[in-house]
């Protein structure tokens, strides 16, 4: 019964990481992170919806990967609202953020709010250790996986 | 084969492009009536229902249809019905999140409003501060009362009969007494006198009393005759009195039925104040209603996105949905009469706040209530105003009843009238003017309850029948919750005067009425007391008149005393002894 259990575990794995490489896995499962983080109704989770599609990276990890950290961002909301509102009240970008705002679709890209801008800038600052980490975790994965 | 090649490529691509429009249409379709129906309930608190939404891309037009917005105090009910809302967006304030509808147009609009009372307010303003209409119904119950039909009797020389009336039946009463107790005592005498003739030697004492008790009886007699014949004289004496009660009963007949006129404001806060309150009552509730609709502030509700929005230095937040211009065309009820409607609402907005210029309204509705309605409602920064024009001439009025079923009611027949407000509320503070002005009608005054017997319908009716316009404007003052009113009517003064002038017509007649029954009765009942005193007189005279004869015999017939000595008993001398 278990050792079933863990083979159906052990395909779902196979079809997922077995077809791509590495890399392309980790770029897929950090996009998929970055996605999963910020708020959905929003141009910037729009463009990295396509972004995710458009790359040569792993669609399924993605996937899973933003639906995963979808409910875990809930839990950040408010050290995001926090750190987005430091941001976006800096003085000296008030301009910068004015004019881009006025921009045709600024307001439709919803960086004015404070949880998309902080989840944004939490997702980029872990993306690159996350990529690094899955990476290796993948090579791992595929070098044992392999006979 | 390169041609059919190509095609091949072509035609699946052209499909999956058509397919890709019509699910985007249908996609904006559900998105647009989504929109519509979150917006709604975001920015009045009525839920609305879409039935169908449809988006031309290409006329940036959108067509709602078949919309039904929830009464938010009775959600099974419909304050707003429309067959179609279709509506032109702009394109370029949509890149800026921003929905600006050029034009719309509503058609098949039905507004039913039904404002139940005190929907918005805890509990009913107090719009009157003074009691002019207390003041009123007080004058007309000390009207009825000085008309009450039963006055006759609280005047004096009726009073004085009734007096006269116990008083005499006693006194007729201790007379019979009196005369029955002789008659007994005479008849008493007549039976011991008889009974002491068949043995006059036995009753030898009796008969040397008897001179002595007629005497007495006779006396008694006389009297009581006296008595008797004395009453005439009595009845005149009190007869005088009442006739001198008479001329006093004629002053204060006339003191009683000199009112002071009733002050015409009151009588025109009796009238008026009732019917005016709720009129006002509903107007308030539009108010608040108004301002439901377009709110000054953002409601609290909880923010349905995460996070905050943060508004950057020398950005303007502009409000989500705005209508440039939106035509109205249907019909509603006003004042219980069905009338069409066609408007105009320039500058609506879901956040009226937010915005530079106020939201402006035209309303025209033609049908029996022509109205002109224009609304102006600033909710622009730092401002919250309301403005209501409204210009209603040539409207046919129903019949109106005014004042009180107990009391005073004066009917105004159907007429045709014109009414003007013009309102305004800054803040909470409500200042304005009401004026309603009706031509051509024909006033019946009734009295009810207790002044049905205060006889001046007729005066009144006369005098009021001359009167076929009024004029009634009312102020206002005060705040929403806390409104104040003050009232000016054509209408209290003129009942007023036809008031006073029917009371001077009548109170002299009814005077003379009064007192002429008041004289009918002391009359009647003094000649009701004669007629017992010589009734009485009579048979007095006719039963005394045995008894007297009697005593008169019995007291010529009165028996020698004889003594028989002790010779008598022996022998009898012959009568011409010489020792008689």
């Amino acid at each position: 019964m278990f050792s079933a259990a863990i083979g159906v575990v052990r395909g779902l794995v196979r079809a997922l990481l077995a077809a791509d490489s590495p890399s392309q896995l980790a770029a897929g499962f950090t996009l998929g992170m970055v996605i999963g983080l910020v708020p959905k109704a929003n141009l910037i989770a729009l463009s990295l919806c396509v972004l995710l599609f458009s790359l040569r990276c792993n669609k399924g990890l993605g996937i899973v990967a933003a639906i995963l950290f979808s409910f875990m961002s809930l839990q950040l909301d408010s050290f995001t609202h926090k750190l987005g509102l430091m941001v976006l009240q800096a003085d000296s970008l008030q301009a910068t953020y004015a004019s881009v705002f006025s921009l045709p679709f600024g307001p439709w890209m919803g960086f004015n709010n404070t949880v998309v801008t902080g989840s944004l800038l939490v997702g980029l600052y872990v993306a690159y250790p996350v990529y690094w980490i899955v990476r290796h975790v993948c090579t791992m994965l595929q070098s044992g996986a392999m006979p | 084969m390169r041609s059919s090649l190509r095609w091949q490529i072509l035609a699946p691509r052209l499909l999956l492009v058509v397919v890709a429009l019509l699910a985007a249409q249908y996609g904006l379709g559900l998105a647009v009536r989504s929109l519509a129906i979150n917006s709604s309930e975001a920015a009045v608190g009525a839920r609305l229902e879409v039935g169908h939404a449809r988006v031309w891309l290409l006329e940036r037009q959108v067509v709602l249809s078949d919309l039904r917005v929830a009464d938010p105090c009775q959600p099974a009910a419909n304050v707003l019905d429309a067959d179609r809302f279709e509506f032109r967006v702009a394109t370029a304030p949509l890149l800026h999140k921003q929905t600006v509808v050029e034009s719309g147009r509503v058609t098949g609009l039905c507004f039913e409003p039904k404002l139940r009372p005190n929907e918005f307010a805890s509990e009913a303003p107090k719009w009157f501060s003074d009691n002019s209409d207390a003041a009123a119904k007080a004058w007309l119950a000390h009207l009825a009362e000085r008309f009450q039909p039963d006055f006759v009797k609280r005047l004096d020389s009726v009073q004085k009969t009734d007096v006269l009336c116990s008083r005499w039946s006693t006194e007729l009463a201790a007379l019979d007494a009196r005369g029955r107790e002789l008659e007994r005592r005479a008849a008493e005498l007549q039976a011991d006198f008889e009974a002491a003739q068949a043995n006059p030697l036995r009753n030898d004492k009796f008969f040397a009393g008897l001179p002595a008790t007629v005497a007495a009886l006779k006396k008694d007699f006389a009297g009581l005759r006296a008595d008797v014949d004395k009453q005439p004289e009595l009845l005149e004496a009190e007869r005088r009195a009442i006739v001198a009660a008479r001329k006093k009963d004629n002053e204060t007949l006339r003191d009683r039925l000199r009112l002071e006129p009733i002050d015409a404001s009151d009588l025109s806060a009796y009238l008026i104040r009732e019917q005016a309150v709720d009129s006002l009552d509903e107007l308030v509730d539009w108010l608040r209603l108004m301002r439901r609709f377009v709110p000054r502030t953002p409601t609290q509700q909880p923010s349905p996105t995460r996070g905050e929005d943060v508004l950057f230095a020398g950005c303007r937040q502009a409000p989500d949905i705005v209508f440039r211009s939106l035509q109205l065309q249907g019909s509603t009820r006003i004042g219980g009469q069905p009338v069409n409607l066609r408007g105009l609402v320039t500058n609506y907005s879901t956040q009226p706040w937010l915005q530079n210029e106020p939201v402006r309204l035209k309303l025209a509705t033609s049908g029996s209530l022509p109205l002109e309605l224009q609304a102006i409602i600033d909710r622009t920064p730092g401002h919250a105003k309301d403005e209501l024009l409204v210009d209603c001439r040539g409207i046919v009025l129903q019949q109106r009843v005014l004042g009180r079923p107990d009391q005073l009611e004066v009917i105004l027949s159907p007429s045709v009238g014109s009414l003007q407000m013009n309102i305004q509320v800054e803040g909470e503070k409500l200042t304005g003017d009401v004026r309603l002005v009706q031509k051509g009608f024909h006033i019946t005054p009734a009295l009810r309850g207790s002044l049905k017997e205060v006889p001046l319908a007729d005066s009144l009716q006369d005098l009021l029948g001359k009167v076929d316009s009024a004029d009634s404007r009312l102020e206002l003052s005060g705040t929403l919750n806390n409104p104040r009113c003050s009232l000016c009517s054509n209408l209290g003064p003129a009942v007023s005067e036809a008031m006073d002038l029917a009371l001077r017509r009548n109170a002299d007649q009814y005077a003379r009425t009064i007192l002429v029954e008041a004289n009918r009765q002391v009359d009647e009942r003094l000649a009701g007391i004669e007629r017992q005193i010589a009734q009485y007189q009579s048979r007095l005279v006719a039963e005394s008149s045995t008894t007297a004869a009697w005593l008169e015999t019995a007291a010529v017939r009165e028996t020698p005393r004889y003594r028989i000595s002790a010779e008598q008993m022996g022998r009898r001398l012959p009568a011409n002894s010489l020792l008689r």
